[in-house]
């Protein structure tokens, strides 16, 4: 087992690391527009699953991979609406709503999977996204590889991050995202519309996720397969509690993630003598560990407190 | 400025909160407005300040008629409110809370350092001990007050709304506060004052506003008017003389509770250090001190609900530190809690299984782990009517009820647990006054049955007037124990402060005769 | 005035979930037309699969003994205010205990009953067990039990699917299951003619317990109390926490018995695709039925009858049977949108008869 480890090639498990990485960083800090206002993120898994249905069908259909991504997020959008309307509009549970939408998600592309592509024999394919590599900065040695030789949804991810941390910290409207979060009541007494600011953070989450879908079928792999999401998007909703809320703790964790996920599947690939599926169970144990640890963690206060207006007072 | 309110008027569902309201505000005054819970203060408030619509009436400003649909509207205007629960994000600094919503394009930027410098300048200007880097979570409640007060203030505030301000204050801090209002109203500025405390009242304000079940019951000028006048307006008769009564010529006395050393981990790293005390029968012993200086974990930890770090707990001479609540309640504790919408009460269920809530394990109401759902809506009829508790029926959820209702229900259950001893936290928090009359008396008449109770609460007069002894607690001590009848609400107050300790009174004094007013 | 307030309560009570059911087969009727089906013959197709024929019935019945056994699991969780999505885990848990206990138990030639109910007593520990830990995680840690119960399922699953390819595959090694369990240990037919098995009549039978237990004793009142106002019952005495793990161990008590009774009645042998997703859509099941046991019986079999009837119709019509995914989903969106309306018109209700 040690040997098995020794003989890994650093840089190509960095490598992999990262592009592992990436739908998790998406959803997490796609998650995060919507947690740090204080609505939970838990549908993140089922944004996930539609997103990558929706962008493999998208870009089957028109042949343009950037087709593919509009319509991920198109499907985001949709499918956080009803989320937004359902959590943020009428203080439905979210766990509740996310699960229904999950089932959703489910019956949804099974079906629809079935109906569009089922009928012919072959795997239905299209051409995934292809690595773009930065003149110049992709030759420095080791970084150049793990950095700057990601697909455009790789780049457009490490932007988003530094994106949202620029958001929260140094703009006024970031400070009343987070007073939302906080304290939805205090935000409205300073005359913040909170319900509009939450329901703009879970169709920002849907776009996000959505795109963590997409990345999943049409840049890491060229197919979609049912259920590909397999737990994704709960892992991620994890790392945003371990992260304690912040962009720079949920990007740490997810590459934490992403370097389980990486030695895990190098050890599979190098025929490390354990049986397969204890090997796949890692990142579902990773996670119930993560949660044990960080337990319910330091949150918004306002978190998960449904704030109904005034009007309904 | 001059604020004029002119026929203001909403309802909620069939409830007339306020009926053609009209009053105004001139430049440097203080306006108190009076009235018990319930007669509309908070509603009117909700509504200048733009946080509810009114049904109809309009508000004009320096003789123009405003529109004001949202907290936006009135800040726009020059209108300020310091709320009673504290407007703030406690995970956020002093600075980041004042400039919230300051915000005046969607894109504008934030330089914290160039803001907090600001900040500290407005804050020398107006001699606040603040620093604006601080997180407001960790301040303690009076300078949390003075942050909502700068917030508004740095808000353009012209027109400054109080409500209930006095209600977390110390004597020592209110007198600051009073301090503050004057320098204020010197400035140009205008106070609302909203109370349902006569002294403060007749101290601050200028002016005086009565309400009463919704509608105006009198205007007076402060100089011109008593406190018996003030009361007779606010609830419609004169306040019942408290019978405090019973004589105790030869009882036999003996210890009910007794904490000794107690050591109890609160929230948010507070905690309470070797409190000791003991509880008699025939007495109420008051817990008196601003909230949040352990007397909440003190509760929890007598009735089971908190883990005791050291120290221990004896209840009828034995002992039942870190005990489960069930356990303890056997032994003798009956608890009314601080809050009963959190819990006191399972507002989605029936008064029938609120009242059983602690001996739905015991006959009659159940056998072998079986109910028996016709004892439990007998003994809820019962209930509700020796308690005069107004529902339409023992099946109607209890959140469907008064608060002044709620509250029996919970009164009654407890008591009726026939108890050694009986906690009551802020037993009359937000109550009507005969809801107050009520539990006043409910108390009284346990204490001359022999029991010992525990009375928990922040509002000074309820415990003066009610208590044998009082204890004061800051941060997590004892800083006094001493005869209710005695002790001047000053020296309380110094003892509230941590300033002075007193510790003359630490058993009970064999006869006592007393009659008082709240 | 209260009784005509209380019979409209009943009246929204019941057209609330016909409302859902008739909302949802619109919308996906719709969908089914998108995809260029032809919607009516789907659902005439969807019906004779499930009311067709003596044999169609039968199945239809065999399968809603797992969404019953699983709904009402999913309903005392939730009555305890835990949200129980993991039962797919745990009604694998308890297939595996089924498996490995006859494993052990065929060689004693113990009569049928005695086996059976040794068998299935250790599919209902198994599964209780298992789902013990996110009741433990949620109450010694207050994580999240969504997540954990998720995380739980997708590890026990793999676990069986490690098993059932090594430790306890068949003899031959050839196929990804367990051996077929010995006659003695298959659940009775009950129905002459068909192969109904004895499965219903424990799902019924649990149904009915949970809603005594629920209803008429003071675990019940606990279960409640704790579910409605976490603090309130710690404060009347009740640990919260206790309540939280024991409704825990009951769901998942109930989801792995299911599991050992779909081993033992249908397959007779332990294979990961056993399931179709019982765990998942008996959380719809459960809703359904506004989490009263009684009235989970019906939605179960509704739900059976969907399963049942989408498995025929996509034989005989070729529409994916993943349309019975679908129709379960949008059942479960449509609960879930009107009970805000449903509040709403109760409160307006009771609004205009103070």
């Amino acid at each position: 087992m040690l040997d098995t480890l020794m003989s890994i090639d650093l840089t190509s498990l960095m490598q992999s690391t990262i592009r592992l990485a990436v739908p998790f960083i998406l959803a997490a800090i796609g998650g995060l527009f919507s947690d740090t206002a204080g609505i939970s993120s838990i549908e993140l898994e089922a944004v996930i699953l539609i997103g990558a249905f929706a962008a493999f069908a998208g870009a089957y259909y028109s042949g343009s991979l950037y087709v593919g991504l509009l319509c991920a997020v198109i499907a985001g959008i949709l499918l956080n609406t009803i989320y937004a309307y359902m959590v943020v509009g009428t203080g439905a549970s979210a766990p509740l709503v996310a699960t229904t939408l999950m089932l959703l998600a489910i019956g949804l592309t099974n079906f629809f999977n079935r109906a569009l592509f089922g009928v012919s024999i072959e795997v239905v394919r299209v051409k995934s996204m292809q690595a773009i590599s930065i003149p110049l900065l992709h030759n420095i040695p080791f970084f150049g590889k793990v950095l700057f030789e990601q697909n455009i949804l790789g780049y457009f991810t490490f932007l988003l991050v530094l994106a949202q941390w620029f958001f929260l910290k140094k703009t006024a409207l970031g400070l009343e995202w987070r007073a939302v979060g906080e304290n939805p009541v205090a935000a409205d007494t300073a005359g913040i519309p909170v319900r509009r600011y939450r329901a703009i953070g879970v169709l920002l989450t849907g776009i996000f996720a959505a795109l963590a879908g997409a990345y999943l079928s049409i840049a890491a792999s060229n197919i979609f397969i049912e259920k590909m999401s397999a737990e994704k998007g709960y892992a991620a909703f994890a790392i945003i509690i371990l992260g304690k809320y912040t962009p720079g703790g949920a990007l740490l964790g997810c590459l934490l993630y992403g370097f389980a996920d990486a030695l895990q599947l190098n050890l599979q690939a190098m025929g490390a003598d354990v049986p397969n599926q204890f090997l796949l169970m890692l990142p579902y144990v990773f996670t119930l560990i993560v949660l044990f640890v960080s337990g319910k963690g330091r949150r918004p206060s306002g978190h998960g407190k449904f704030f109904a207006g005034r009007s309904h007072r | 400025m001059k604020l004029e309110v002119n026929g203001i008027s909403k309802s909620y569902g069939n409830v007339k909160a306020n009926q053609k309201i009209s009053f105004q505000l001139n430049q440097g005054e203080v306006l108190a407005v009076l009235g018990e819970n319930g007669a509309g203060k908070t509603t009117l408030m909700r509504i200048i300040y733009g946080l509810e619509v009114a049904d109809e009436g309009s508000i004009s400003i320096d003789g123009k008629q405003v529109q004001i649909n949202s907290p936006k509207d009135s800040i726009k205007l020059g209108i300020g409110m310091v709320h009673q629960h504290f407007m703030l994000a406690e995970n956020l600094t002093v600075a980041e809370n004042m400039i919230l919503g300051t915000r005046e394009k969607l894109t504008e930027l934030i330089n914290m350092k160039k803001v907090n410098e600001h900040i500290k300048e407005i804050f020398a200007e107006y001699h606040m001990p603040l620093d604006p880097e601080q997180v407001v979570g960790s301040l303690p409640v009076g300078l949390q007050q003075r942050v909502e007060i700068m917030k508004a203030l740095y808000k353009g505030a012209q027109i400054l709304v109080l409500d209930e301000p006095t209600a977390v204050l110390t004597p020592m801090e209110i007198r600051e506060l009073f301090q503050i209002i004057k320098e204020l109203t010197k400035n140009g500025k205008s106070v609302i004052f909203i109370s349902h405390k006569l002294d403060e009242v007749m101290e601050v304000s200028d002016r005086i506003l009565v309400l009463r079940q919704g509608k105006v019951v009198g205007e007076v000028k402060t100089k011109d008017t008593t406190k018996t006048e003030l009361i007779k307006m606010m609830i419609g008769r004169e306040l019942r003389a408290l019978n405090k009564g019973l004589e105790f010529g030869s009882l036999n006395r003996k210890v009910l509770l007794s904490v000794d050393k107690l050591c109890v981990k609160g929230s948010g790293g507070k905690c309470i250090r070797d409190v000791s005390f003991q509880l008699w029968n025939y007495e109420i012993l008051g817990i008196a001190g601003v909230d949040g200086n352990g007397q909440t974990e003190l509760v929890e930890a007598i009735t089971g609900l908190r883990k005791v770090e050291s120290g221990d707990i004896f209840i009828n001479n034995q002992k039942s530190t870190n005990f489960s609540v069930r356990k303890i309640r056997k032994m003798g504790i009956a608890h009314i809690p601080e809050d009963r919408r959190a819990r006191g009460l399972i507002l989605t269920q029936d008064l029938v299984n609120n009242y059983i809530l602690e001996n739905h394990d015991s006959f009659p109401f159940s056998k072998g782990k079986v109910l028996r759902k016709k004892a439990a809506i007998e003994y809820a009829q019962r209930l509700n009517q020796d308690y005069q508790v107004i529902a339409d029926s023992v099946f109607v959820k209890a959140e469907t009820l008064s608060g002044g209702n709620q509250q029996k229900v919970v009164v009654a259950r407890e008591i009726e647990q026939q108890p050694d001893i009986l906690i009551a936290v802020k037993p009359t928090r937000g109550v009507d006054v005969g809801a107050i009359e009520y539990i006043h008396s409910c108390i009284l008449n346990e204490r001359s049955k022999g029991k010992g109770i525990l009375l928990v609460s922040s509002e000074l007069d309820e415990i003066m007037a009610l208590s044998d002894r009082i204890l004061v607690m800051y941060n997590g001590e004892i800083t006094g124990c001493v005869w209710a009848d005695e002790v001047t609400e000053e020296d309380l107050g110094a003892m509230m402060t941590g300033v002075k300790k007193d510790f003359s009174a630490i058993r009970p004094k064999e006869i006592f005769k007393h009659e008082t007013v709240i | 005035m209260r009784q005509s307030y209380r019979f409209i309560e009943l009246t929204i009570k019941i057209a609330m979930p016909i409302m859902a059911i008739i909302s949802a087969f619109l919308l996906c009727g719709l969908m089914l037309a998108a995809a260029g089906y032809d919607t009516l013959e789907a659902y005439k197709a969807i019906w004779m699969g499930a009311f067709g024929s003596k044999t169609s019935i039968a199945l239809m019945l065999n399968k809603s003994a797992p969404f019953i056994l699983l709904g009402v699991g999913v309903a005392i969780a939730f009555r305890g205010s835990s949200f129980n999505i993991g039962a797919e885990g745990q009604f694998f848990a308890g297939a595996l205990g089924c498996a490995l206990s006859e494993g052990i138990l065929r060689n004693f030639n113990l009569p049928p009953w005695l086996l059976i109910t040794l068998i299935l007593f250790s599919s209902l520990v198994f599964g209780g067990v298992y789902g013990a830990i996110p009741g433990y995680l949620k109450a010694k840690r207050g994580s999240s039990e969504v997540v954990t119960s998720i995380m739980l399922s997708s590890v026990m699953i793999l676990f069986v699917g490690y098993m059932v390819n090594g430790p306890i595959q068949e003899p031959n090694k050839l196929y990804s299951e367990t051996q077929e369990i010995v006659e003695a240990a298959r659940l009775p037919y009950i129905w002459e003619g068909t192969r109904l098995h004895a499965g219903i009549l424990f799902a019924i039978v649990f149904a009915l317990i949970i809603y005594f237990i629920l209803e008429k004793t003071t675990f019940g009142y606990k279960i409640k109390a704790a579910g409605q106002n976490r603090l309130a019952a710690e404060y009347g005495g009740i640990n919260p926490n206790f309540i939280t793990v024991s409704t825990f161990i009951i769901s998942g008590a109930l989801s792995g018995l299911a599991g050992g009774i779909e081993v033992l009645g249908v397959s007779w042998k332990l294979y990961l695709s056993i399931s179709p997703g019982y765990g998942y859509n008996a959380i719809a099941v459960a809703l359904l039925a506004q989490l009263n046991p009684l009235v989970i019986i019906l939605s179960g079999l509704l739900f059976g009858a969907l399963n049942a009837g989408c498995n025929q119709m996509s034989r005989m019509i070729g529409v994916p049977a993943a349309l019975s995914a679908l129709l379960q989903a949008l059942v479960l969106l449509f609960v879930i949108a009107y009970m805000p309306l449903q509040s709403k018109i109760e409160k307006r209700l009771m609004r205009e008869s103070l």
